[in-house]
């Protein structure tokens, strides 16, 4: 049975992809357009540099021909072997994977279980999703949170 | 954070794009031809044009910099050509270093659909393959064009139906993007020719070309 919130997380993935923002904030690095008017992946040397205290979420898409159980268990094991680092994965919907990056002690309190990965946790992040600033208040929100069981939340319960 | 934090988002996508290219390589059939120097290559599997096609398009919809979002356009994106493995593949598989090209050359790209019979849902390609077609496409429109999937196996230039993970389509690619944007038009309008003549079409239907609408076009905008 698919999670009760699988709806609003899809629907945000799908803005998420589709380049809308649900709930656009304001953020703090100017996006600049390529000059050739057409979009390119950024390579890690052109990552642009970032303030201090800001959320990065990312998504990555796996070609639905190639979202088989073999490789979304590879991704999820990348996820585990990707925990020591300040970045972190997320399976969404078999075929699409969240990567977001978070200020070391966020990402700790992650870690150590303090604070459980759950969808509203993931869709807080995506609304402030690219270069948007998460301010202490926010960080102080996502905190308070109710905890949900892990496996509430990309999980084998999605794969 | 840091910029070495915001670098680490772009590492953890190589990672996985390694993960996905290895999962390809290593379940497609492994498959050598001898080139005109008496050198034995290793073809690539025919799946990564369009799996390296899809994960451009992923990673420049990541980019806020992207200002064209359609679903279908030209990326720059690694050429299937030069494959490009990870570490741990090139460690485990030693015989795979001395045939492929270990470099990360990016090339602009696109994918088309094939034409599937609705009778026997054989895709057909061979008509994009012709040997004028195929010089045309070289001297003209200064692009590659690889039909992959519509052969047998054994014949052909290594794309065999049999070997695919995904469904059979062409991949174009050139050094210039307006090369290939311009060569997506031409093979689309082959195609359409085809579909008309022999009663087919294509999942998802036909591709919007620039300055034509949904209902000029016959069809609706593919997923890619």
């Amino acid at each position: 049975m698919p999670p009760a919130n699988a709806d609003l997380s899809m629907s945000l993935v799908e803005s998420l992809l589709n380049g809308v923002n649900p709930d656009p904030v304001e953020t703090t690095t100017e996006i600049d357009g390529v000059p050739n008017g057409h979009g390119e992946a950024i390579d890690d040397e052109e990552e642009e540099e970032m303030d201090e205290g800001t959320v990065q979420v990312r998504t990555m898409a796996i070609p639905r021909w190639l979202s088989t159980m073999d490789v979304t268990s590879k991704s999820m094991s990348c996820i585990r072997s990707g925990s020591k680092n300040v970045c972190s994965y997320y399976l969404f919907h078999s075929n699409l994977i969240l990567l977001i990056s978070t200020k070391l002690l966020f990402y700790t309190q992650l870690l150590q279980g303090t604070l459980s990965v759950t969808a509203a946790n993931v869709a807080l992040l995506l609304r402030r999703s690219t270069y948007a600033k998460l301010s202490s208040p926010v960080t102080a929100q996502v905190a308070k949170t109710p905890m949900l069981p892990a496996t509430t939340f990309p999980t084998s319960s999605l794969l | 954070m840091t910029g070495t934090d915001t670098r680490s988002l772009g590492r953890a996508r190589l990672a996985i794009e390694h993960l996905l290219i290895d999962f390809v390589i290593e379940n497609s059939p492994k498959k050598e031809v001898v080139n005109a120097n008496g050198d034995t290559i290793i073809v690539p599997p025919p799946s990564l044009g369009r799996l390296f096609y899809s994960l451009g398009i992923s990673a420049a919809d990541a980019s806020p910099r992207t200002l064209d979002r359609r679903p279908d356009r030209t990326v720059l994106a690694r050429s299937p050509t030069l494959t490009s493995l990870s570490n741990r593949l090139k460690t485990e598989r030693k015989d795979l270093d001395a045939n492929f090209e270990f470099k990360t050359r990016k090339i602009w790209m696109n994918v088309c659909e094939l034409p599937q019979d609705p009778k026997t849902l054989e895709y057909h390609g061979r008509f994009l393959a012709s040997k004028s077609l195929r010089t045309y496409y070289r001297t003209t429109l200064k692009c590659r064009v690889d039909v992959i999937g519509v052969w047998d196996t054994e014949e052909g230039d290594g794309a065999g139906v049999d070997d695919l993970m995904c469904a059979p389509y062409v991949l174009i690619t050139s050094d210039e993007k307006v090369n290939v944007d311009k060569c997506v038009t031409h093979v689309e309008h082959r195609i359409r020719e085809h579909e008309e003549k022999f009663g087919m079409s294509r999942t998802g239907g036909r591709r919007l070309l620039r300055g034509e609408s949904a209902s000029e076009a016959g069809g609706v905008e593919m997923e890619s």
